[in-house]
């Protein structure tokens, strides 16, 4: 049961992008159709994947100090693997417009930031549906965000018309539109939050916007206090 | 000192392991995507050449007149038979000289035996989209009620106003210029996507001078 848990958090509880706020780098520029959306989704929930499970069952051999270069470097492997799969096996099509945003999985928050926050510090089981689950949560996220943006702009879903003679609204695919829409999808959120909280009578503070589950700051400070 | 030589340790047996991985990981794609390459350069030269093309055989690039010294505006001729091996036509792909809104652009030509344009399409770019892939998208509409009936019908080669007005059966041998400066084909950029078709334009411009050359070198 708590295993499950860990799987199902990331897909509400502790959603990556709508509650977490982790990756929005891939999250606004590639949710511009729900095309690309799932095809960065499923990128990014295999790399997600191999690197919790990798770096929990590695976690006791690395020295505290080179742990981040050692979970970078990992990472960075299990990325140019997607990559060059994607490029032998994926349509493409898919690879003409993800291809210069797959080698940025890398630097996306979210997969650092599960390794240090939760792979570094569990097993590799419950790692490895830690990773899932914030991947499909991820991978949601920003489908749903791309369905919106792409239906309001084009009329369109998946690239197949639903609503012919549509007026074409192209703020909404231009990175503008990314912000406008996000902004939108976390006011929801939050409504939902309040009501919730107000049904079992408590007050509903939104979390402080910090880099809660990243942890990079600490780490870039304990640099300084060591440079010190 | 011990400890700093644990964190070498460490460090390095990650970066050794991750490397291996790596090193295996690219062996065993290189053929595969070599070959999803090639397959994807066949299939846009299969849209803009005559049905009844069977092979094509690239031209070499000593007969295009002077090489291109980067890879920005280096051109591939490609000469296209049928199944007796007669010539039915020629194509051509180029990455444009001169960048679009955001950077080059890839361009596929096919040309009719008489040096005219048979059909431009775009095979790569990263122009804006809604107002730069007016000059480079051939998207056709299928609406998804359509799709859910079993009504809808694969369409190839959807027609870009732009591309099928601007260059199709424009004579090569002219060159194409905005505005149609000496005696270059005159060609109209779509407004609000200037530099996307200054780029398009560029890119066909090298093509048709490739193919003169190859014709006047024969």
């Amino acid at each position: 049961m708590s295993l499950f848990k860990e799987f199902i958090k990331g897909i509400w509880k502790e959603n990556p992008v709508l509650v977490l706020m982790l990756g929005m780098c891939p999250t606004l520029a590639v949710s511009s159709s729900a095309k690309n959306a799932l095809g960065m989704g499923i990128a990014t929930t295999f790399v997600l994947l191999g690197s919790n499970i990798v770096i929990s069952a590695v976690r006791k051999f690395i020295p505290e100090k080179v742990h981040i270069p050692c979970y970078i470097v990992v990472i960075a492997a299990f990325v140019t693997i997607i990559e060059k799969l994607m490029k032998a096996y994926a349509p493409p099509e898919l690879n003409a417009s993800l291809g210069i945003f797959i080698p940025l999985i890398v630097v996306n928050c979210i997969v650092l930031g599960r390794a240090e926050a939760f792979a570094g510090k569990n097993g590799v089981i419950a790692s490895a549906l830690d990773g899932l689950g914030m991947g499909v949560g991820f991978t949601l996220a920003l489908m749903a965000l791309g369905a919106v943006r792409e239906f309001i702009a084009d009329g369109t879903l998946f690239e197949l018309q639903v609503v012919s003679n549509w007026q074409q609204f192209v703020l909404l695919k231009l990175p503008p539109g990314a912000f406008i829409v996000l902004a939108v999808f976390l006011t929801i959120m939050n409504v939902i939050k309040i009501r919730q909280h107000a049904k079992e009578g408590k007050t509903y503070t939104p979390p402080e916007l910090s880099c809660s589950s990243c942890r990079l700051c600490d780490f870039a400070k304990g640099i300084q206090e060591h440079q010190n | 000192m011990k400890q700093l030589l644990s964190f070498i340790l460490s460090l390095g047996m990650v970066c050794l392991v991750a490397s291996a991985a790596l090193s295996w990981v690219n062996q065993t794609t290189l053929e595969p995507i070599e070959k999803a390459q090639q397959a994807a350069l066949e299939a846009s030269l299969k849209l803009v050449l005559p049905e009844t093309m069977t092979r094509t055989e690239e031209v070499p690039a000593e007969k295009l007149g002077e090489p291109a010294k980067d890879k920005q505006g280096a051109v591939h001729l490609y000469q296209a038979f049928d199944e007796k091996g007669t010539l039915v036509g020629y194509a051509a792909s180029a990455i444009s000289p001169v960048g679009g809104f955001k950077g080059p652009i890839k361009v596929v030509a096919g040309i009719n035996l008489d040096g005219k344009i048979r059909g431009v399409m775009i095979t790569e770019h990263s122009e804006t989209p809604g107002i730069g892939t007016k000059v480079t998208d051939r998207k056709s509409v299928k609406s998804l009620w359509d799709v859910l009936a079993g009504k809808a019908h694969e369409e190839k080669f959807p027609p870009n106003e732009f591309l099928d007005g601007q260059f199709n059966g424009t004579d090569t041998a002219k060159g194409y210029a905005v505005g149609g400066a000496n005696g270059a084909n005159a060609v109209v950029a779509v407004s609000g996507a200037t530099y996307s078709s200054r780029s398009v334009i560029s890119a066909v411009d090298a093509i048709g001078r490739a193919f003169r050359n190859f014709q006047s070198a024969k």
